[in-house]
C-alpha cells in the first residue's frame, strides 16, 4: 500500500533476522502506522490480507488518507479528520486500538471539537473503562453543550459505576430530550434501591414511549415481584423480549453504515434478525445484496426475515431468485415449497422440489417434504401415493426415525393400504418414546384414530 | 506436569476452547487430595496420531516425611488412561463402597471410572448404562430423589460434529472461533442410580426436555430449602436455569421468576461456571456466574426464598475484558469471609495477542477478589503475587486443602497449556477448623455444616464438590477463623433431612462427622 512510514513492535527491534521472520510468519496481524506528526500516537493497522476484499479495500484508503493528509502543508483540521475517519472506519469493525488511537490523534490536532471525545468515550463504554469514558463525555460536553448523547450516555455509564445520585441528576435532566431513555434509567435506579412502586411507574412510562424496547418487560416483572405481584410479573416475563430503548445518536448509529462486504452484512443482519429487530435485518441484508447481487446467503436470509414479516409475497420472490442463481439449493427449494403450499400453490411446490432434486440426490428433508405433498396434498388432483411411498421408504430405510416412519404411513394411507399404514405410525410412536420424545409420541398417538376402518 | 492440548489445527472448531477442566480427590482414601486433569486429543484424528489421555496425580503428602507437596502420575498403574477428548469431570462415590467414583464429560464419549479401592479405576461406562455420545461438558453426582445413592446430572452443550463445523468471523471479517448460538442445543440428561451399579435415563419424565440449553457449568443445592436437591445450570447465550425438584422425580425451571435466569437487563448471556456460597454471612446463599468479556460476571444475590436480585453492580463484582470459567468462593486468607477466585481465557481471537505473535491469541489473566466484610468485594489481582501475573486460557478451577495445612489451594486448568497448582501461603497465619462430613461411607454431599458464631449468627457452608466450570473440587469444608482459638461447635444439616450438633471441637484440625457418632479427628 505503499506507506512510507511503518513501524514494528518495540520487542521485536534488534532480534535476529531469522526470528524476525518466524515471528512475521506467526502474526496474522499488521504493523502501527506511525504519526504523520511527532506529537501524536502511532495507529496499530490490522493484517489486511486476511481481511475481506471490500473491508481491506476500504482501511487501506484510510490509512492511506491519513498519510496523504500528514503533508507539510495540511491543516490541523485535514490530517484530524483523516485520522477521524480512520477512527470511525476501525470502531465500525471493533478494531478497537486501532480507534482508539485515532480518534486520540484526532483530538489532539482538534482539541475544541466535541466529537472525537464523544467518540472516544463511546469506545470506552463498550469496553468497560468507565473512568476513562466518564471523562471523555465530561469534555465533549464541556465543548458541546447541546450534545445531549454524550449526558446521556454518561447516565448510563453513571448506572454501571453504580453512582445512583449522580445518574437520577443526569436521567432527570433527559427526560425532556430523551424520555424514554430517562424513563427506563430512572425505573432501573427505582429498582435497585427496591422502590418498586416507582420503578413500575417509570418502566410504564418508558414502554408507552417506546414500545419496541420488549426488554423492559422483564425490569418491569421484578418491581411486580418485589410487590409479590406475582401473576403480573409473570405475565411481564411472558412479554419479554429483546429490544432496548435507543436514543437518536447520529454519530454513533453512523458508524454501522460505514460496514461494507457481504459478509459483515450478512453477520450484522442475522444479529439483527435474532433480537427480533426485523426492519433493521432487512435493511442490512439487502445492503449486503447491493454489494453482492448473487449472494445466496443475504438472499436466504432476506427471504427469512420477510417470513417472519408476515410478507410471504416479497421471500418468494426472493427465494426463486435463489434457486436460479443456485437451482441445487434445497433448503431454499423447502422453504419456497412450504410458502406456496400454505397458499394453496400445491402443483408449484412439487415441481419445484421436483426440479431441485433434479439437480443432485434428494436430501432426506427435501424427499420427506416432497413425499408428504404427495401423499397428502389437501388438492387430491396432485397426489401420487406410488412415488410418495417410495420416497418415504428410501428416507427412513437411510436414516429411521419418528418422522420418516410417520411419512411412510401417509403414503400407505394414499395407496389405501391402511393395515401397513397403521403398523408403520405405532412404528413411529415407538421410536419416538425411545427417543424419549413424549410430545411428539402424544401427538402420534392422536393420529391412531384416523387409521381405523379403512383410513377415514 | 500436566499440559493441555486441545487439538487446534488452525480449523477454529468450537470444541477446541471449551475444554477442559478436572477434579481434587482423594482417590486412595490415604488422606489428602490427588489430582485428575482431564486432557484432549486432535479432533481430526487420522489414526497415525499418539492421542495423550487424562491424568491422574497421586498426592504424595501423606508419605512424605517433609509434609512437602508432591505429586506423581500414576495414570496407567491406576489404569485410568482415558484417551477421549475430554471436557471435565465430576465426583461422588455412586456405589456407596466408600471409594470415591469418577465421570469424565467429553465430546463423543463420557466415562464412567469406578474406584476398585485397589488404586485402579474400572471404565463402567457400558455396564453402568451412563454411556453418552453428545458433547457433555458439566456434570453433578447428587441424591435427587433421596433414596441414598448418588444420581448424575450431566450438562449438554450443543449438537456439534468436526464435519458440521462453519466458519465464522469477527467484527472485521476475519476468522474467528463461533459463537455457540449457530449450532443447536441440546438438552441436559439426568441418570438415575438404581442401587445395583447401574444408572437408568429418567430424563424424558424429568421436565428437562423442555427447554434444550447450551450448558455448562452445573451445581446441585437445595435452593428452595424445601429438602429436595435442586440443580443450577450456566448456560452459554441461554437464560440459565434453575431447576427445583418438586419431589415427584419432575423438575421445573423457575430462574427467570426468581431472578437467576438474565442479567438485570434482562438479558441472557453467555454464561460458563458457577458458584453458589453465603457471602455476606446473612444466613442464605448468594448465586455467581461467569460469562463473557462483553458482559461481565453476574452476582445473584439472594433477597429472599427463591429471590434473587443481580447485585453485581453493588458488590463490586462488574468488570469488563474477562470471560471468566472456573470460579469458586474460597476464604483464602481464612478471615472467615468467602472470597472470590475467577480464571479467565477469551474465546474469540484478540487482535492485540495475534498481532504479538501469540498463536492462541485469548489468554487472560485470573482474577482475586477479597470479600469485604460481606459489605462488597474488592479486586486484589494485581497484588495476589506472582500467581495471578501469568496470562493463560483458563477454564476449570479446583479448590480445596492441596497440603492439609488449613487453607485452601487452587488448582487451574489451563486449555492448551500447563495445569497449574497454585499453594495458598496467606490462610495458614490464622485459625480454622476443618471437617468432612459422612454419610455411611461416603462424604456427605450437598449437607450443610454450620459453624455456632462466638457472638453472631452462624457461619453456612455446603459439602459442595460441584460447581465451577468443569471440576470437582474438596469435599472438606474449611471455616476461617481469624483470631479466634476457642473450640466451637458445629451443627450438621444432613442431605437426608436430619440434624446433629457435635461441640467443642478443637480448631487447627480436621474432624470426621458421621451421623449418631462422636467427631473423631481426622486424620486421626
Amino acid at each position: 500500500m505503499g506507506h512510507r512510514a511503518r513501524r514494528s513492535h518495540p520487542a521485536k527491534a534488534g532480534l535476529s533476522f531469522l526470528v524476525w521472520v518466524a515471528l512475521q510468519v506467526a502474526t496474522p496481524y499488521g504493523q502501527e502506522v506511525l504519526p504523520v506528526r511527532d506529537d501524536l500516537r502511532p495507529v496499530p493497522m490490522p493484517d489486511l490480507d486476511s481481511i475481506e476484499a471490500p473491508v481491506a479495500e476500504q482501511l487501506r484508503a484510510a490509512f492511506g488518507a491519513v498519510e496523504e493528509a500528514g503533508g507539510a502543508r495540511s491543516s490541523r483540521e485535514t490530517v484530524a479528520a483523516a485520522y477521524g475517519s480512520l477512527g470511525r472506519l476501525c470502531h465500525a469493525y471493533e478494531l478497537f486500538d486501532c480507534a482508539e488511537a485515532a480518534y486520540a490523534n484526532a483530538g489532539s490536532l482538534e482539541s475544541r471539537r466535541g466529537t472525537w471525545p464523544y467518540l472516544l468515550g463511546y469506545l470506552f463504554q463498550q469496553t468497560g473503562r468507565l473512568e476513562d469514558a466518564d471523562s471523555q463525555f465530561w469534555l465533549a460536553l464541556q465543548l458541546d453543550p447541546a450534545r445531549r448523547e454524550a449526558a446521556a450516555r454518561r447516565a448510563d455509564v453513571y448506572l454501571r459505576q453504580n453512582r445512583l445520585r449522580q445518574a437520577r441528576d443526569e436521567f432527570q435532566e433527559l427526560r425532556e430530550v430523551f424520555p424514554a431513555f430517562a424513563a427506563s434509567g430512572l425505573g432501573e435506579i427505582a429498582l435497585r434501591e427496591r422502590r418498586f412502586k416507582d420503578a413500575i411507574e417509570h418502566f410504564r412510562t418508558a414502554l408507552a414511549r417506546a414500545p419496541e424496547a420488549t426488554a423492559l418487560h422483564y425490569s418491569l416483572a421484578m418491581a411486580y415481584r418485589g410487590l409479590g405481584r406475582l401473576d403480573e410479573a409473570r405475565a411481564e416475563l411472558d412479554r419479554r423480549g429483546g429490544g432496548v430503548v435507543k436514543i437518536g445518536d447520529a454519530e454513533v448509529d453512523g458508524l454501522s453504515t460505514l460496514v461494507r462486504g457481504e459478509r459483515l452484512l450478512l453477520i450484522r443482519g442475522k444479529a439483527a434478525f435474532d433480537a427480533g429487530d426485523l426492519l433493521n435485518a432487512v435493511a442490512w441484508f439487502t445492503k449486503a445484496i447491493a454489494d453482492a447481487p448473487d449472494s445466496v446467503a443475504a438472499r436466504r436470509q432476506l427471504g427469512t426475515t420477510f417470513v417472519r414479516l408476515g410478507e410471504p409475497g416479497k421471500a418468494i420472490e426472493q427465494f426463486e431468485t435463489v434457486l436460479r442463481i443456485d437451482p441445487a439449493d434445497q433448503q431454499t427449494a423447502i422453504d419456497l415449497a412450504i410458502l406456496l403450499s400454505d397458499r394453496a400453490r400445491f402443483r408449484e411446490a412439487i415441481a419445484v422440489l421436483t426440479r431441485a432434486g433434479a439437480q443432485s440426490s434428494l436430501a432426506s428433508a427435501t424427499a420427506t417434504t416432497l413425499a408428504r405433498l404427495l401423499a397428502a396434498a389437501p388438492d387430491r388432483s396432485v397426489r401420487d401415493g406410488v412415488k410418495a411411498l417410495e420416497l418415504a421408504r428410501a428416507v427412513f430405510d437411510r436414516e429411521p426415525s419418528a418422522a420418516h416412519a410417520e411419512t411412510v404411513a401417509l403414503a400407505l394411507v394414499e395407496l389405501g393400504r391402511c393395515t401397513e399404514a397403521r403398523d408403520s405410525l405405532l412404528k413411529a410412536i415407538s421410536m419416538a418414546e425411545q427417543a424419549g420424545d413424549t410430545a411428539e409420541a402424544a401427538r402420534l398417538k392422536a393420529q391412531l384414530p384416523k387409521y381405523a376402518n379403512g383410513c377415514q | 506436569m500436566f499440559t493441555h492440548v486441545n487439538g487446534a489445527s488452525g480449523e477454529l472448531l468450537l470444541p477446541e476452547v471449551i475444554g477442559s477442566g478436572g477434579a481434587l480427590f482423594d482417590y486412595d482414601n490415604d488422606g489428602d487430595l490427588d489430582l485428575l486433569a482431564v486432557q484432549g486429543k486432535t479432533l481430526r484424528a487420522d489414526g497415525t496420531q499418539h492421542s495423550p489421555t487424562s491424568r491422574l496425580y497421586r498426592n504424595d503428602l501423606a508419605a512424605a516425611a517433609d509434609r512437602r507437596l508432591r505429586f506423581t502420575d500414576v495414570t496407567e498403574a491406576a489404569g485410568l488412561s482415558v484417551a477421549s477428548y475430554g471436557m471435565g469431570a465430576a465426583t461422588g462415590d455412586y456405589d456407596n463402597d466408600g471409594w470415591v467414583d469418577v465421570y469424565v464429560t467429553g465430546l463423543g464419549a463420557n466415562h464412567m471410572l469406578r474406584n476398585r479401592g485397589d488404586g485402579t479405576f474400572a471404565d463402567v461406562t457400558a455396564s453402568t448404562g451412563t454411556r453418552d455420545t453428545r458433547w457433555s461438558t458439566g456434570a453433578a453426582f447428587f441424591d435427587y430423589d433421596r433414596d441414598g445413592w448418588l444420581d448424575l446430572f450431566v450438562t449438554h452443550y450443543v449438537d456439534f460434529g468436526v464435519d458440521m463445523r462453519r466458519a465464522c468471523f469477527a467484527a472485521d471479517s476475519t476468522r474467528d472461533y463461533c459463537n455457540p448460538a449457530v449450532y443447536s442445543p441440546v438438552a441436559d440428561r439426568l441418570l438415575h442410580n438404581n442401587g445395583n451399579g447401574t444408572f437408568s435415563d429418567v430424563t424424558p419424565r424429568t421436565g428437562l426436555l423442555r427447554s434444550p440449553a447450551r450448558g455448562l457449568g452445573v451445581l446441585a443445592a437445595d435452593l428452595n430449602a424445601d429438602g429436595w436437591l435442586d440443580l443450577y445450570v450456566a448456560n452459554d447465550g441461554d437464560p440459565n436455569q434453575l431447576w427445583i425438584n418438586r419431589g415427584n422425580g419432575s423438575f421445573s425451571d423457575e430462574a427467570l421468576l426468581a431472578g437467576a435466569a438474565v442479567n438485570r437487563n434482562g438479558q441472557a448471556q453467555g454464561s460458563m461456571g458457577v458458584d453458589l456460597a453465603d457471602v455476606d454471612g446473612d444466613g442464605d446463599e448468594e448465586l455467581f456466574v461467569t460469562n463473557l468479556d462483553n458482559e461481565g460476571n453476574t452476582l445473584y444475590r439472594s433477597v429472599g426464598p427463591m429471590l434473587y436480585e443481580d447485585r453485581t453492580l453493588e458488590m463490586g463484582l462488574f468488570r469488563l475484558g474477562f470471560t471468566g470459567f472456573g470460579t469458586r468462593f474460597v476464604d483464602y486468607d481464612n478471615d472467615s469471609w468467602l472470597d472470590l477466585v475467577v480464571v479467565n481465557g477469551a474465546v474469540r481471537l484478540s487482535r492485540e495477542q495475534a498481532r504479538r505473535g501469540d498463536l492462541f491469541p485469548l489468554r487472560q489473566r485470573n482474577q482475586l477478589y477479597r470479600n469485604d466484610r460481606g459489605r462488597r468485594f474488592i479486586e486484589l489481582t494485581e497484588r495476589a503475587g506472582a500467581a495471578f501475573v501469568p496470562l493463560h486460557v483458563a477454564r476449570g478451577l479446583a479448590s480445596g486443602d492441596l497440603d492439609n495445612d488449613g487453607d485452601t489451594d487452587l488448582v487451574v486448568f489451563n486449555n492448551s497449556g500447563p495445569l497449574r497448582v497454585l499453594r495458598n501461603d496467606v490462610g495458614q497465619g490464622q485459625h480454622w477448623l476443618g471437617i468432612r462430613v459422612l454419610e455411611g461411607r461416603r462424604d456427605a454431599l450437598h449437607a450443610r455444616v454450620a459453624l455456632a458464631g462466638r457472638k453472631g449468627p452462624r457461619v453456612g457452608r455446603r459439602v459442595q464438590v460441584d460447581g465451577s466450570y468443569g471440576t470437582a473440587s474438596d469435599p472438606r469444608v474449611i471455616f476461617g477463623l481469624a483470631g479466634d482459638s476457642s473450640a466451637r461447635s458445629v451443627r450438621v444439616d444432613w442431605a437426608n433431612g436430619r440434624s446433629e450438633e457435635f461441640r467443642d471441637l478443637a480448631v487447627d484440625r480436621y474432624w470426621m462427622l458421621e451421623q449418631g457418632k462422636p467427631a473423631r479427628a481426622h486424620p486421626p
